[in-house]
């Protein structure tokens, strides 16, 4: 299934975010956003080295190349439109995200419902977890905060870490980074004998997934070549052998929870006492085989490499490559998502030609999913009649209202569409970069009194309810970055502050052990929750 | 460059020495404090230092492992040229002029970057191990400033920072018990950008982007940070030359003529050695041609004809051997003629005169290195390359016997055992220079490793032409310039009579 081009057209002229991105791209310099490496997919033809001045520019190019696929690079050390007129050697990239790229298809000796682009209420969970994990690798081990993560439209997840550290790290930093978060290489388990903390945590995280997901709902133990793979991590030849023959003979009567339990006590009984080690820690891979994240080493690791972007039109799908929220990961159901034109009784007659022509085509275009889409259920539009994080809209569910109502200015149309809450969380999640980056004094969210309405939206994982969080071993109250951070730049946020920091009456101190005072009030923590916060501020050192 | 941030304190001393050891640590990070130097030795501080990382450049190529480094580099230290470097003074010297001179181009660039930080790494290992010098009263020296962690986050890590030191016990066969206690002073807290090896293994706690290591992993932290600092500093120079060069250009050709210096060893021009000439070039061939010369000239001469990079690589080693122009016409032209007849003059002619620059682009080539000709493999009827490389053992046995090199049946398996020892890495150039020893005698001058066919010619030429040997050769000059300078000293004294 294609998207066509007229529908194409219309989102990238009406709703696509092009000054956002811009915005986001340009990390608050925005001649930045033009140094920015841009690159076109259309019809199996790759335009690279685009760039463009700001959003507007951006969005005249793509309503005239109407581009299938948006990728984003570097920021190159010049404009890559005019890198003809340089030196060969001197255009180099000078920053990049961090950028994480997870695909199911890794997955694939483990999950025996989809094969290839499919994915469904079964496989999917992989990826939510994928997400949980390195979320918390990367804020509580590295320390980053701005962190995007984005469905990629089919059958994956992108990352962007935005922090200024991350993006100006060297390649060696990216390789670091990768080797401390990979730990499946190669069908291969490598973990030490004695877990650090930081593997510690994911061991306990990765227990959990596999008791309540990969046991019960994959059911891995039941599906004969996972099966296989699974067992060859036991070293002991005849326990394999005689697990193998067990289970094979009592296919679909037990499940997968309970050869999971025989399993384990076979490796516990006595007479095994002599392996017990070695036992163990083959346990232990193959829990961490069938849940811990694996990346695409080489996605992360290179500087060049490109990502797709937020809220481009998945070319094989037609679903828009949202935004994620970390923090309602485990809501994501994106098999649920259905794509093809909406046909309703109002819309058919109003849309005129276009909607005919949309209509030809609903006959040729498939579910997304074929195992969990229902297609006698009442259909429900992500954004509209599902919470915005549940779920992708189509770019038929989006463009619908858009081609009704004919052309609309970008900043009201998407407002009409399913994709509404989605851009404003890609917005409030912007301001919050830049915020931390030090390059907004506060978030200047204008339009934010109607988007708080939405209960459920919001706009940063690190805003829970305090928890408490094991570090090795006892349970230690973790603090969030900021507040530690709003410790140690007491002094030098005190001239930042100055300007407009008038409500003296918000200022308390909390924690009574001498630090100062922080500023709580803010638009965005007013929005978003009715307690104080810290508040994370650029250091300011002259 | 807020990553890599190192604080570096100004008014500091940038240098440790560990005073019994005598290793001389620094970072290099002040220049240095002289007023005036003379050009002599400003030349002969630059050569000393680049012989100095060239040696030790042949030894990492051979893969020794640190120990191994540290006793040869020690060694090398010791040895009476290298006498001026020990003076604190002059390393830093000689190390700012080479960052200068070598700035320019990439592979001098990672040639000053690797060598000067196996340099680093090897002087930091001993200095640690003989000395034992304190770390704080290091890092204080050196003006480099980590901090403790503080109270607050402390408290929260220490169950964490506990865990790593009973791994750390365990990994070193110990129980987990004996780890020692937790104590914040113990601890420094480092960005982790700064230190990515350690990042990787995951053998160090890492929390909100900190690294906390405890003193005695800190050695492991100072080599990362000082190829951070080296490799900016040559960036930094890399765009600073060009406006020196519009400074002044005096220095600046000072300098390109150092980096040329390195690069004279590309055997680009052949002033070295006169006297090589199409008559005489089968006697060269069989005195002082490497392996894989002889191979290709003897196939030339046998079969008159050779491809494309054959012709390359032979026409070139002839070019850097000394071999004119007009000369190598004749060779080739003698040989070439036979089989190709009138076609010699119209392609062939081109392309030896297209090597001696005066055809095209008009680049006087270089010859190929080791380097270039070892990935090389040649395909039928080729036999470009290097020998130890493509061939069996028993047809190199067959080639070593054979007329074209010449030695016996003891000489050829002493040259070829080393290369076939089973389980180890082969090193070719080890096998080229055992050739080598077995053509003049195993009483090398120095143990410089061979790098370059014409370096392999060069070293064997002046082996057996100057019988005296390139140490007399010194001698000479040095009496030469003894007299010199007792005339010219003589003369005032003269006229003050």
């Amino acid at each position: 299934m294609s998207v066509p081009d007229e529908l194409l057209k219309a989102y990238y002229a009406q709703i696509f975010p092009c000054d956002d991105i811009a915005s986001w791209l340009s990390h608050g310099d925005s001649s930045l956003f033009y140094k920015r490496e841009l690159s076109y997919n259309k019809k199996d033809n790759v335009i690279r080295y685009l760039s463009y001045r700001d959003g507007p520019t951006f969005r005249a190019s793509l309503v005239s190349k109407c581009p299938d696929k948006i990728d984003i690079g570097p920021i190159m050390s010049h404009p890559p439109c005019e890198r003809s007129s340089v030196e060969p050697g001197c255009f180099v990239d000078h920053q990049r995200e961090f950028i994480m790229d997870i695909d199911l298809t890794d997955y694939n000796d483990i999950r025996g419902c989809c094969k290839g682009a499919a994915i469904c209420e079964r496989c999917w969970p992989l990826a939510n977890f994928a997400v949980t994990v390195l979320d918390r690798a990367l804020r509580e081990d590295f320390g980053f905060t701005d962190i995007l993560w984005a469905f990629s439209g089919r059958r994956g997840v992108h990352c962007w870490v935005c922090d200024e550290s991350a993006r100006k790290m060297s390649n060696d930093h990216r390789k670091a980074l990768v080797d401390y978060l990979e730990v499946i290489k190669g069908s291969k388990v490598h973990l030490p004998p004695v877990l650090p903390p930081c593997l510690q945590r994911a061991d306990e995280q990765v227990d959990n997934f596999f008791a309540d997901h990969v046991l019960p709902v994959m059911d891995v133990l039941n599906n004969p070549p996972a099966r296989e793979k699974l067992l060859s991590f036991i070293p002991d030849e005849e326990l394999r052998a005689s697990l193998l023959g067990a289970w094979t003979a009592e296919e679909e009567v037990t499940t997968s929870a309970q050869k999971w339990e025989q399993l384990c006590a076979e490796c516990a009984s006595p007479s095994r006492s002599r392996q017990k080690w070695t036992l163990d820690r083959a346990i232990r891979d193959i829990r961490w085989y069938c849940c811990y994240p694996r990346l695409d080493a080489n996605v992360s690791m290179i500087m060049k490499h490109l990502l797709k972007s937020p809220f481009c039109v998945h070319p094989g799908t037609g679903l828009v490559s949202i935004p994620l929220s970390a923090r309602h990961i485990n809501d994501f159901k994106p098999w649920l998502a259905t794509a093809g034109p909406v046909l309703t009784s109002s819309s058919t007659e109003s849309a005129g030609s276009l909607m005919a022509k949309l209509a030809k085509q609903q006959a040729a275009a498939p579910a997304v999913t074929t195992e969990a889409a229902q297609p006698q259920a009442p259909r429900r539009v992500p954004g509209v009649d599902l919470p915005w994080f549940e779920c992708p809209p189509s770019i038929w569910d989006v463009c619908t209202l858009t081609v009704q109502q004919g052309n609309l200015p970008p900043d009201v149309a998407f407002e009409q569409t399913p994709l509404r809450d989605h851009i404003r969380y890609f917005r409030a999640l912007i301001a919050r970069f830049q915020h931390n980056s030090g390059f907004h004094p506060a978030p200047p969210f204008d339009n934010l009194g109607e988007f708080d309405e939405a209960p459920y939206l919001l706009l940063h994982p690190d805003q829970q309810p305090r928890e408490t969080v094991t570090v090795g071993g006892p349970a230690l109250p973790i603090r969030h970055p900021e507040e530690e951070e709003a410790a140690t730049v007491q002094a030098a946020t005190s001239t930042w502050y100055s300007k407009e920091d008038e409500d003296e009456e918000d200022e308390e101190d909390e924690d009574g052990d001498g630090r100062r005072p922080r500023r709580t009030s803010d638009d965005i923590e007013e929005l978003e929750l009715a307690r104080p916060r810290p508040h994370k501020v650029k250091k300011e050192q002259a | 460059m807020q990553l890599h941030q190192v604080t570096l304190e100004e008014n500091r001393p940038k240098l440790l020495i560990a005073p019994r050891a005598q290793i001389i640590l620094s970072f290099y990070v002040t220049p240095p404090q002289v007023q005036f130097i003379e050009l002599e030795s400003f030349f002969s501080l630059a050569h000393s230092r680049i012989q100095f990382l060239r040696t030790i450049e042949g030894w990492r190529a051979q893969k020794f492992t640190p120990s191994e480094m540290d006793v040869r580099i020690a060694k090398l230290e010791a040895e009476e040229q290298y006498a001026p470097l020990r003076d604190p003074e002059n390393d830093l010297i000689s190390h700012y002029i080479l960052t200068l001179a070598y700035a320019q181009r990439q592979e001098l660039r990672n040639f000053v970057l690797g060598n000067e930080l196996a340099l680093f790494g090897s002087r930091l290992r001993r200095a640690s191990e003989r000395e034992k010098i304190r770390f704080g009263e290091f890092l204080d020296a050196s003006g480099l400033q980590f901090q403790h962690p503080d109270d607050v986050e402390f408290a929260l890590i220490s169950t964490a920072l506990k865990r790593m030191e009973e791994i750390r016990m365990l990994n070193q066969g110990r129980k987990a018990a004996e780890a020692p206690p937790v104590i914040r002073s113990r601890y420094y807290k480092v960005p982790w950008q700064q230190c990515p090896e350690m990042v990787s293994r995951r053998n160090c706690f890492l929390w909100r982007g900190s690294l906390y290591l405890i003193q005695e992993e800190l050695p492991a932290l100072l080599v990362p940070i000082f190829r951070t600092l080296l490799s900016r500093r040559l960036a930094c120079n890399q765009r600073a030359l060009p406006s020196l060069e519009l400074a002044d250009d005096r220095l600046a050709r000072l300098l390109g003529s150092l980096a040329n210096a390195h690069l004279g060893n590309d055997y680009r021009s052949a002033a070295l050695i006169q006297g090589v000439t199409a008559r005489n070039i089968d006697l060269h061939c069989r005195d002082s041609f490497p392996p894989c010369m002889r191979r290709m000239f003897s196939k030339l001469r046998e079969t008159h004809h050779l491809k494309h990079t054959g012709r390359m690589q032979l026409g070139l080693f002839l070019k850097g051997a000394g071999l004119s122009l007009e000369d190598s016409m004749q060779v080739w032209r003698e040989e070439l003629t036979r089989v190709v007849g009138d076609k010699f003059d119209k392609e062939y002619a081109y392309n030896i005169r297209h090597n001696y620059g005066l055809e095209g682009k008009r680049v006087n080539y270089s010859p190929y290195s080791c380097a270039k000709l070892i990935p090389t493999l040649p395909g039928t009827g080729e036999y470009h390359g290097c020998p130890f490389r493509y061939m069996e053992r028993d047809e190199l046995l067959e080639f070593l016997k054979s007329a074209q090199c010449g030695l016996s049946d003891a000489q050829a398996h002493n040259v070829l055992e080393p290369l076939f020892r089973k389980g180890e890495p082969k090193h070719y150039h080890v096998a080229c220079r055992a050739f080598w020893h077995a053509l003049h005698g195993a009483d090398p001058t120095t143990d410089e490793p061979i790098v370059h066919p014409n370096q392999f010619f060069e070293l064997s030429y002046r082996a057996r032409h100057d019988k005296t040997g390139p140490q007399q050769q010194q001698q000479q000059q040095q009496t030469g310039g003894a007299t010199a300078t007792a005339t010219t000293s003589g003369d005032p004294a003269a006229r003050k009579d």
